[in-house]
């Protein structure tokens, strides 16, 4: 072979590898605490195929500063595009063949974020009044983690599934609200329900986002780990000198290392692949009197998983997306401002609301400075919604 | 053979300067914007309720409606409130439940060219603010002159949606069956004078890379 050609090869070949060897390049990543501006500035800026995970972040950064305005309109259209259907897309054809990477696809989020877009969308209804809408957003929410599962209509994201009672609740859709609770009861056997008069929720979340973390030979798979540090597991509801404890209601990192209850081997041509023994993804909610195994339970009774789960352990999902003609290279992008763990409580707090507090802890421990007061909003229907972050 | 490995070697790196030129932000074309037919699909697809679904219903109720017999053939017309208080979104559809309700009574009202009175409830603070500054003396009483108390209904369009939701993972297959309930109820007697349905279900399926 001539000596000019097979330089003109190899280097071509070295500059495939330089090419497509790392995800195609991403913003740096913000802290877990910024404000929405550097990602709408991103919007811009970023690659397009990133535009619903900058609206994932736009939109819970604003609900959480209390710009509702922009999350609203940041959270419906990451619903839309999460909704479109990309069945003839130029970048998911592109994400398909062969030297491209699955980072090139247009971002939709796994099933634990797409399910974060549709909680926080359906908190904001309920913060408007409009029940009926925010109960439609929770479903919605929970058929978004239900896509991960073997069966139809099945999921165990029971925050959604909380907040769907309660939505009812509040709209005095009683037998809704019954139905909603009796399907969160196999979730959570332990959770006590909510009163008749309770009028005022409290929503809290603690700690830091889960992490997909790309690993093995090209990075062709991502792990999951828990986000870190997270100095705190428990809330407390301080009202006056009575210190109330709020219900530990869902893990993200469990749910996003599992599916349907069951920890993540591998997706491979776009079907989940589980381990064949459970391993065992650790769960803050287990600290807190949540019995994880309680959800094997639940579901081994609706006789569509075999193994219970275990308890505490370190081990994550892995996560393997290829298609036959996909270079494995795994997408990590991850959506870094939703919680470790989602907390809630309810009272029947009347209008005014009384001036409420939170206390952060770590195994029942209080950490020292860390109370906060919680941001309380009556709805038309003198209904109140509290939320409160650690972070 | 010269000639060949070279047009190999150039073909090579013309596909990965092109893969390359990819990989590099991209900004999308805009469009200018068009006006399209409130009764053709979405540009955007889903399984949910689109435009289409709601003119197709809206429309289909008011002709029933006015087909119905107390209603029509009534000496006095008949009172009606339509609006969407209690026209209960069950579903897991995200809907603005008065793009259905309005529909509804704008085109009864033209339609019915007298034959049907409504009741705006949904305004009833608004009369009701009004008849006070008219009880204080702070406005004059109008043209139409004073009544004893805003007008009653005798009927009310109540209704509900339903869907249900099916995911095949599998086939990366989503479905949809929405129902749209519609009905008259007598606000004195508590009868259901009328019904009708309106359904469709919907199905799609994403591509295998986000399955």
């Amino acid at each position: 072979m001539p000596k000019p050609a097979l330089c003109v090869l190899l280097g071509g070949l070295a500059l495939a590898g330089g090419a497509f060897a790392a995800p195609p390049s991403s913003l740096p990543p913000l802290p877990y605490d910024a404000g929405p501006e550097p990602f709408v500035e991103r919007l811009e800026s970023d690659r397009p195929t990133n535009w619903v995970l900058n609206q994932m972040e736009i939109g819970a950064r604003a609900f959480w500063r209390g710009d509702y305005a922009l999350a609203k309109s940041a959270l419906d259209d990451a619903i839309q595009r999460i909704d479109a259907v990309f069945s003839d897309s130029e970048s998911a054809a592109k994400a398909r063949r062969l030297w491209y990477d699955e980072g090139s696809k247009d971002f939709k989020g796994e099933p634990y974020e797409r399910a974060m877009v549709f909680l926080y969308r359906g908190l904001i209804f309920l913060r408007d009044g409009d029940y009926e809408n925010a109960r439609a957003a929770f479903r919605r929410g929970q058929l978004q983690d239900a896509f991960a599962e073997e069966d139809q209509n099945r999921s165990d994201f029971a925050a959604l599934v909380f907040l769907e009672a309660w939505a009812s609740h509040l709209n005095r859709d009683l037998d809704l609200s019954q139905e909603a609770l009796a399907q969160l009861k196999r979730l959570r056997p332990d959770f006590g329900g909510f009163a008749e008069k309770d009028d005022t929720l409290v929503f809290a979340e603690t700690g830091l986002a889960p992490r997909k973390l790309g690993d093995g030979a090209s990075h062709s798979y991502f792990v999951y780990r828990r986000g870190k540090p997270i100095g705190e597991n428990q809330v407390q509801v301080v009202n006056g000198a009575a210190a109330m404890q709020a219900y530990p209601i869902e893990d993200i990192y469990y749910q996003a290392s599992t599916r349907g209850g069951r920890e993540i081997d591998k997706i491979l041509q776009g079907k989940a692949q589980f381990k064949a023994t459970t391993g065992g993804v650790g769960s803050f909610l287990a600290d807190t009197s949540v019995t994880l195994s309680s959800v094997g339970a639940a579901l081994d009774a609706g006789g569509q998983f075999g193994d219970a789960m275990a308890a505490v352990g370190a081990v994550s999902g892995v996560l393997l997306i290829v298609s036959s003609s996909t270079k494995p290279q795994a997408d990590v992008r991850t959506w870094s401002s939703l919680p470790d763990t989602v907390h809630v409580f309810t009272l029947a707090g009347g209008v005014p609301t009384p001036p409420l507090t939170a206390r952060f802890l770590k195994s029942g421990t209080p950490l020292e400075g860390a109370e906060k007061p919680l941001r309380c909003e009556t709805d038309p229907n003198r209904k109140t919604l509290c939320l409160v972050r650690a972070h | 053979m010269k000639n060949t490995l070279l047009t190999a070697a150039v073909g090579v790196l013309i596909v990965l300067s092109g893969a390359a030129a990819d990989a590099a932000p991209r900004k999308a074309k805009g469009s200018d914007t068009v006006y399209r037919d409130t009764t053709s699909p979405d540009g955007v697809k889903g399984v949910g309720t689109e435009s289409q679904d709601i003119v197709s219903m809206s429309d289909a109720m008011v002709r029933d409606l006015l087909s119905v017999p107390e209603l029509m053939n009534r000496p006095t017309p008949p009172r009606i409130i339509v609006d969407p208080k209690y026209f209960r979104n069950e579903s897991s559809e995200i809907i603005d439940k008065a793009l259905i309700t309005d529909r509804i009574r704008v085109n009864l009202i033209r339609s019915a060219q007298g034959r049907m009175r409504f009741v705006g409830r949904e305004y009833a603070g608004a009369v009701e603010e009004e008849r006070e500054l008219k009880d204080a003396g702070k406005v004059d009483v109008g043209t139409t002159g004073r009544t004893r108390a805003q007008a009653g209904a005798d009927y009310r369009l109540v209704g509900r949606i339903g869907t249900r939701d099916a995911i095949d993972t599998r086939s990366g297959t989503k479905s949809r069956f929405s129902q749209y309930t519609f009905e008259l109820l007598d606000m004195e007697y508590g009868e259901i004078i009328w019904s009708n349905l309106y359904e469709f279900k919907k199905e799609n399926r994403d591509d295998v890379v986000y399955r």
